[in-house]
C-alpha cells in the first residue's frame, strides 16, 4: 500500500443520489486516495454499483460534490465529463460489456484511439503488453463469442488500464464467473492495484474485499461502516500498471 | 392477455405507428385511385370506337382525289368491308371565333363536316346517341371545345372570310368524336348543316378528305392494309391513322396520370413496408429480452406474433379503409376528362377493383409482419437471453487499429460494410430518392430547352413557314412566300424546302412511303444522331423512325423510287424528328414531276426585328401560310407539358426530400434502439458525444452518397430511356414503345439538376440523423445492467 498524500484523487461529499423519486445514496463522504486499494460490499440493494456508478462519473449525483484532484467535475461540460472518464477512470463491469462487432484487441485498444492522447503505435504497443501481462493475448484476433468468462473479463481490465487511468472501478468483476475464473480476476486486479493505480471494487466476494486496504460496508444507501485492513501479502507476479 | 398487449404495443409505440399508417394511408389512396382509374380506363378506348363504329383506317388527304381510285382499291381488298370518302372544309384559325375568342393561335386544325349517320359517328355528349342530322345555322362542336374552352351550349361560331364574308352559327350541343376526340389529337371536326358548309366552301376554307376503311375482322392484319395503301399511289396528302391511334389517343392523358399514380403507389407501399421493417425490428432489438422470456415461462412464439400481426393488422386495415374511401372520392376528379371525352363508366368494378387493392395491401403488410417475426424467432430464448442471435454481431474483416481515420468514422465504416443487406437497401431507398429529385428535374429543364426543339423537328430557324400542298395554288403560294421574304429587308435570310413523296425498298424488301424534304438543311448542332445532311443529289438523311423502318443505318444505300426510276442514295445522317409521324427523310431530290405534299420556309429575322410583329406582319401578307415563331411554335407544342412536368418536379422534389427525411428518421431510430448497448459500452469508457454520434452519420452519408451516385447514374441512364420512351409513345403511339426512335438526351442543369438538389437531399438527410442523435448524450448505465 502506498503512503497516501494530503490531496486525495477523488473526494466526494454529500454525495446523493435519487432514481425515480427515491433516494438509493444519502449523504455520502469519501475519500479515494492515489493507487489505494478500496472494496465496497454490502447486501444487494444496499447502494454500493449506484456508489460506484456516481463517483466515476457514471452517473451525475443528486446532490452534493465530487472532486478530482482538487477539480469540481459537476462544473465540467458533457464533452469534458467523457474526457475525463476516458483518461483518468478504467471501468470494469461485472458482464465483461465488450463491444461484439470488434476483436478483443480492438475492444482493449479502442480507448485509447479514441483519447488520441498518446501515439497510435505507442497505443497498440500497450495494448498487446497488457493482453501479454494478463495471459490473453493468443485471444487477440478473436471475437467475443470466442473466448471465456474468465478472459473476457480479463480483456476487459486490459481495456480498463489501455490510457493508464489514476482509478480503476469494478463492479462485481467476478460475478459471472466460475471459481477458478474469478481467482484468476482476483489476482488481475491485485495485480493493477499495485501497479499504483488507484482500485474501487464493488463485491460481494470475501476474498477480494480480504485483499484491499479500506472495506466500505453499505446499508440501504448510506455508509454504515470503514475498515482498515493490513497491508496484504505481496503478490507473486510483476504488477501491471 | 393478446388485446391487452396489444393495447400496450399501441401506446408505446405510438409514434412509429402514427408514421407508418400515415404511408400506408397514402400507398392506400395512390394505389386504390390508380386501380380505380384503371378499371375505368380498362377498354374505354376501344368501348368508344365500337359505339362510333369508327373506322379502322384513315387517310387524310389535302386536296382533289379520285373516288373511283378509292373504290377499286378498296374492291381489291377482301379484308376492307366497307370504305367512305368524307370531305372535310379546313378553316384557318384566323377565320374563326368562338364565343369572341380568335382561334388563330390554335394548334388545333379545325374543319367543318356534316356527320354521317351510319358510320364514324358523332355522338351526342349527353346521351351518347349518334349525331345524325344538324340545323342549319347550328353548329355541334367536339367536347375538347367545352372541357378546355368552356364553350356552353348557346356560344355562337362565327367564320369570316378575307371576302368579307361572315357566317354565325350557334352552338347546339357537343359531340363525341371518337377519331379526332382529346386535345392529344391535333384536328377537330365542327359538325354543321350541309347548307352551311357549302355556304362557307364558296368563300373560304380548303377542303381535305377523309378516306376510311372498315374491316370486317378484328384479327385482319392493319399494318399490311396501310402499307398496300401507302404503295398504290393513292392520295396521302397527310396523316394516315389507324384504329389502335385513335384508342390511345382517348386514353393516353388518364393512362398516364394513372400509370404515375400507380408507380408512386408502388414507390410508397415499398418505402411502407420498409419502415414497417425498420419499426419491427426496433420493437424487437428493444423487446427481444422480454420475448425471450415470455418464451421461457411457456408463452408461445404464435402469441406472440399474433400481437405484433394484431397491432401492425389493425393499423394496415384502418389506413386502407381510409384511403379506398379517398380514393372513391379522388378518382372522379381526377378522370373528370376521360368521363368527358368517352362518356360515364361505372358499375360494381369501380367498387370492387380498389377494394381488392386495398384488401391486397392489409394482407402484404400482415405477410411481412409474419415474415419478420418468424425470421427472428428462428434464434432460441435461451441464445436470445445469452444475447446471440443478432445480426452483426461478429468481428467483419476491418480492423479498428488498422484504421487511420478517427474511431467513431471508422466504427461507422465496419458497419456499414458488416451489414450489407440492408446497407443495399438504405442506399436503393436513397437512390430512388436521387431520382425522384432528379429525373422530372431534368426533363423539365430538357423540355423547356431551346435545343430540345432542334430534337424534334422544329430546325434551328426561327420563323417558319408552313403550306400544305392541296393544289396548284399551294405552289404560288409558296413562290410568293419566297419572294416576299427575299424582299423584305427585315428578314436577313431564308431557306426553302419541299416535301415530296417517295417510295423506298426497306433492307426486307417491302415498299413504303416517305415524304423526303429536299432544299436547304442546316446542320444545326445536335440536329443529328449520326452523320449529317445531305450534300449531294444521290444522298438522303433518315429520321429515326424513317431509318428503323427501312431497316438501313449510316453508310447503307436505300433504293429510293425517283421521277419513275429507282436510284440507290447513300444515307448519310439519321436524325430525331418527331413532326409529320416521324417518319421523314431530308435529301437534295429534284422535285420537279414528283407529287408534293407540303413546302416550309425558314426565315431569320434582322438584328432588332420583333420576331411576333413580323410573324404576325408576314402571316397577313401571305394568305393560306401558317407563320409561326420557333418558340412560340415549340411554346404551343410542348408548353403545356413542360409546365405540367414543371409541377409534377415540384412535387417530386418534395416527395424525394420527404421520403429521404423519413427513410433516415426511420433508420437511425432503429440503429440507435439497436445498438443501445454498445453506444452505452462506448459512452461509459468515455467516448466524448461526438463520437458517440460519429458511427451513425458516417453510416448514413456514406450510404447518401453512393445512393445519390447510383441515383444520378440511374437518371441518366434509366431516366433518360424512360424520357425517350415516353416521348416515342406520344408522338409514335404505342405501336413506337421501345423502337428507338426516339434518342433524346437528357438536358441536366449542372446548377440546379446536378449540384443544389442532391446538395439538398444530402443537407435533408444529415439534419434528420443529427437530430435523431441528439438523443445520444450520456451512458445510460441502467441500459448496461440490461444488456
Amino acid at each position: 500500500m502506498r503512503p497516501r498524500t494530503d490531496r486525495p484523487l477523488l473526494r466526494a461529499r454529500g454525495l446523493a443520489r435519487s432514481l425515480g423519486g427515491r433516494t438509493v445514496l444519502h449523504d455520502i463522504d469519501l475519500d479515494v486516495h492515489a493507487g489505494e486499494h478500496l472494496a465496497v460490499v454490502g447486501a444487494s440493494g444496499s447502494g454500493k454499483s449506484t456508489l460506484l456508478h456516481t463517483l466515476s462519473g457514471l452517473e451525475a449525483p443528486s446532490a452534493g460534490t465530487l472532486r478530482w484532484a482538487g477539480e469540481d467535475l459537476g462544473a465540467l461540460g458533457e464533452a469534458q465529463r467523457a474526457r475525463h472518464r476516458l483518461l483518468e477512470i478504467g471501468v470494469v463491469f461485472q458482464q465483461f460489456h465488450l463491444l461484439r462487432t470488434l476483436t478483443l484487441f480492438d475492444n482493449v485498444v479502442m480507448p485509447g484511439l479514441l483519447a488520441r492522447a498518446r501515439p497510435r503505435r505507442e497505443v497498440l504497443a500497450r495494448g498487446r503488453e497488457l493482453m501479454a501481462a494478463l495471459g490473453v493475448d493468443a485471444l487477440a484476433e478473436r471475437g467475443v463469442g470466442e473466448a471465456s468468462g474468465g478472459q473476457l473479463q480479463r480483456v476487459a481490465i486490459a481495456r480498463a488500464l489501455i490510457n493508464r487511468p489514476r482509478l480503476v472501478v469494478a463492479d462485481e468483476p467476478t460475478g459471472a464467473l466460475d471459481t477458478a475464473a474469478g481467482e484468476g480476476v482476483i489476482d488481475a486486479l491485485a495485480e493493477v492495484a499495485a501497479g499504483g493505480t488507484a482500485l474501487l471494487v464493488v463485491t460481494h466476494d470475501p476474498a477480494i474485499a480480504a485483499r484491499a486496504s479500506r472495506i466500505i460496508t453499505m446499508s440501504d444507501g448510506r455508509i454504515t461502516g470503514l475498515e482498515e485492513v493490513p497491508v496484504p501479502a505481496a503478490t507473486s507476479r510483476a504488477p501491471i500498471a | 392477455m393478446l388485446i391487452r398487449m396489444a393495447r400496450a404495443a399501441l401506446r408505446s409505440e405510438r409514434s412509429v405507428l402514427t408514421v407508418l399508417g400515415a404511408l400506408l394511408l397514402l400507398a392506400a389512396l395512390l394505389a386504390c385511385t390508380g386501380a380505380a382509374l384503371m378499371a375505368r380506363l380498362s377498354g374505354a378506348g376501344e368501348e368508344l370506337l365500337d359505339r362510333a363504329d369508327a373506322p379502322d383506317l384513315v387517310q387524310m388527304h389535302a386536296g382533289e382525289l379520285d373516288e373511283e381510285e378509292i373504290d377499286r382499291f378498296a374492291e381489291g381488298r377482301p379484308e376492307v368491308s366497307a370504305h367512305r370518302v368524307a370531305p372535310l372544309l379546313g378553316i384557318d384559325g384566323a377565320e374563326l371565333q368562338l364565343d369572341g375568342e380568335s382561334q388563330a393561335g390554335s394548334v388545333q386544325e379545325i374543319s367543318l363536316a356534316v356527320p354521317d349517320p351510319e358510320r364514324d359517328l358523332m355522338l351526342v355528349a349527353e346521351d351518347d346517341s349518334p349525331l345524325t342530322e344538324v340545323e342549319p345555322g347550328t353548329v355541334w362542336l367536339p367536347v375538347f371545345h367545352r372541357t378546355e374552352q368552356g364553350i356552353q351550349v348557346g356560344s355562337t361560331l362565327v367564320i369570316t372570310a378575307p371576302d368579307g364574308y361572315r357566317l354565325e352559327l350557334t352552338v347546339a350541343g357537343f359531340v363525341r368524336d371518337s377519331t379526332m376526340n382529346t386535345p392529344i389529337a391535333g384536328s377537330k371536326r365542327l359538325a354543321v348543316a350541309a347548307q352551311d358548309l357549302a355556304a362557307v366552301a364558296a368563300h373560304t376554307g380548303t377542303f381535305e378528305h377523309l378516306i376510311s376503311f372498315w374491316v370486317e375482322d378484328p384479327a385482319t392484319d392493319i399494318a399490311a392494309l396501310r402499307t398496300a395503301y401507302q404503295t398504290q399511289g393513292l392520295p396521302s396528302a397527310g396523316p394516315l391513322v389507324d384504329r389502335s391511334a385513335f384508342a390511345l389517343f382517348t386514353v393516353i392523358a388518364e393512362g398516364l396520370v394513372a400509370s404515375v399514380v400507380l408507380l408512386a403507389a408502388a414507390l410508397v407501399l415499398m418505402v411502407a413496408l420498409l419502415c414497417l421493417r425498420l419499426a419491427l425490428r426496433t420493437a424487437l432489438e428493444r423487446d427481444r429480452r422480454e420475448l425471450a422470456v415470455m418464451s421461457v415461462i411457456g408463452i408461445a412464439a404464435r402469441d406472440q406474433r399474433r400481437v405484433h400481426l394484431l397491432v401492425h393488422g389493425a393499423v394496415a386495415l384502418a389506413a386502407s379503409t381510409l384511403g379506398l374511401l379517398g380514393a372513391l372520392a379522388l378518382e372522379p376528379l381526377l378522370s373528370a376528362g376521360l368521363t368527358a371525352y368517352v362518356g360515364e363508366r361505372g358499375g360494381p368494378r369501380m367498387v370492387l377493383v380498389p377494394a381488392a387493392v386495398a384488401a391486397l395491401l392489409v394482407g402484404a403488410v400482415c405477410a411481412s409482419v409474419e415474415l419478420q417475426l418468424r425470421r427472428v424467432q428462428r434464434t432460441g430464448p435461451l441464445a436470445v437471453l445469452r444475447g446471440e442471435g443478432r445480426t452483426g454481431t461478429r468481428p467483419g474483416r476491418l480492423r479498428l487499429h488498422r484504421s487511420p481515420l478517427p474511431v467513431g468514422i471508422s466504427l461507422g465504416v465496419m458497419a456499414l460494410l458488416r451489414r450489407g443487406g440492408g446497407t443495399v437497401l438504405l442506399t436503393g431507398v436513397l437512390a430512388v430518392s436521387t431520382v425522384l429529385v432528379m429525373l422530372p428535374s431534368a426533363v423539365t429543364s430538357t423540355l423547356s430547352s431551346p435545343q430540345f426543339s432542334s430534337y424534334l423537328g422544329l430546325g434551328a430557324e426561327q420563323l417558319r413557314l408552313d403550306i400544305p400542298h392541296a393544289g396548284a395554288a399551294d405552289e404560288e403560294r409558296f413562290a410568293q412566300a419566297q419572294r416576299v421574304l427575299a424582299e423584305d429587308p427585315r428578314v436577313q435570310a431564308h431557306s426553302a424546302r419541299v416535301a415530296t413523296h417517295h417510295l423506298v425498298t426497306a433492307a426486307d424488301g417491302t415498299r413504303l412511303a416517305l415524304p423526303v424534304i429536299s432544299g436547304d438543311h442546316v446542320d444545326a448542332p445536335g440536329r443529328h444522331v449520326e452523320g449529317r445532311s445531305p450534300r449531294e443529289p444521290d444522298e438522303i438523311a433518315l429520321s429515326l423512325l424513317a431509318a428503323d423502318e427501312a431497316g438501313v443505318g449510316v453508310g447503307d444505300r436505300l433504293a429510293v423510287e425517283v421521277a419513275g426510276q429507282e436510284r440507290a442514295l447513300e444515307v448519310v445522317g439519321t436524325y430525331q424528328d418527331l413532326t409529320y409521324g416521324g417518319l421523314t427523310a431530308e435529301g437534295r431530290l429534284s422535285t420537279a414531276g414528283e407529287q408534293v405534299l407540303w413546302y416550309v420556309l425558314s426565315a431569320t429575322p434582322a438584328a432588332g426585328e420583333h420576331h411576333d410583329v413580323l410573324a404576325t406582319e408576314l402571316a397577313a401578307a401571305l394568305p393560306g401560310v401558317r407563320v409561326s415563331d420557333a418558340d412560340d411554335h415549340r411554346e404551343q407544342l410542348l408548353g403545356p407539358l413542360a409546365e405540367r412536368m414543371r409541377i409534377a418536379a415540384g412535387g417530386a422534389i418534395l416527395a424525394g426530400l420527404a421520403l429521404a427525411v423519413l427513410l433516415s428518421a426511420m433508420t437511425s431510430r432503429l440503429w440507435l434502439a439497436a445498438e443501445a448497448g454498445p453506444l452505452a459500452i462506448r459512452s461509459a469508457l468515455g467516448a466524448s458525444p461526438a463520437s458517440l454520434r460519429a458511427p451513425y452519420l458516417t453510416r448514413m452519408l456514406l450510404s447518401l452518397a453512393a445512393g445519390v451516385l447510383l441515383g444520378t447514374a440511374l437518371t441518366l441512364t434509366a431516366g433518360q430511356g424512360l424520357l425517350n420512351l415516353m416521348l416515342e409513345g406520344m408522338f409514335g403511339g404505342i405501336q413506337r414503345l421501345f423502337s428507338g426512335t426516339s434518342r433524346v438526351p437528357l438536358l441536366i442543369d449542372p446548377l440546379t439538376t446536378a449540384l443544389a438538389l442532391p446538395l439538398a437531399l444530402v443537407a435533408a438527410v444529415t439534419i434528420t440523423t443529427l437530430l435523431v442523435c441528439r438523443r445520444i448524450r450520456t451512458a445510460d448505465v441502467r441500459t448496461l445492467t440490461a444488456e
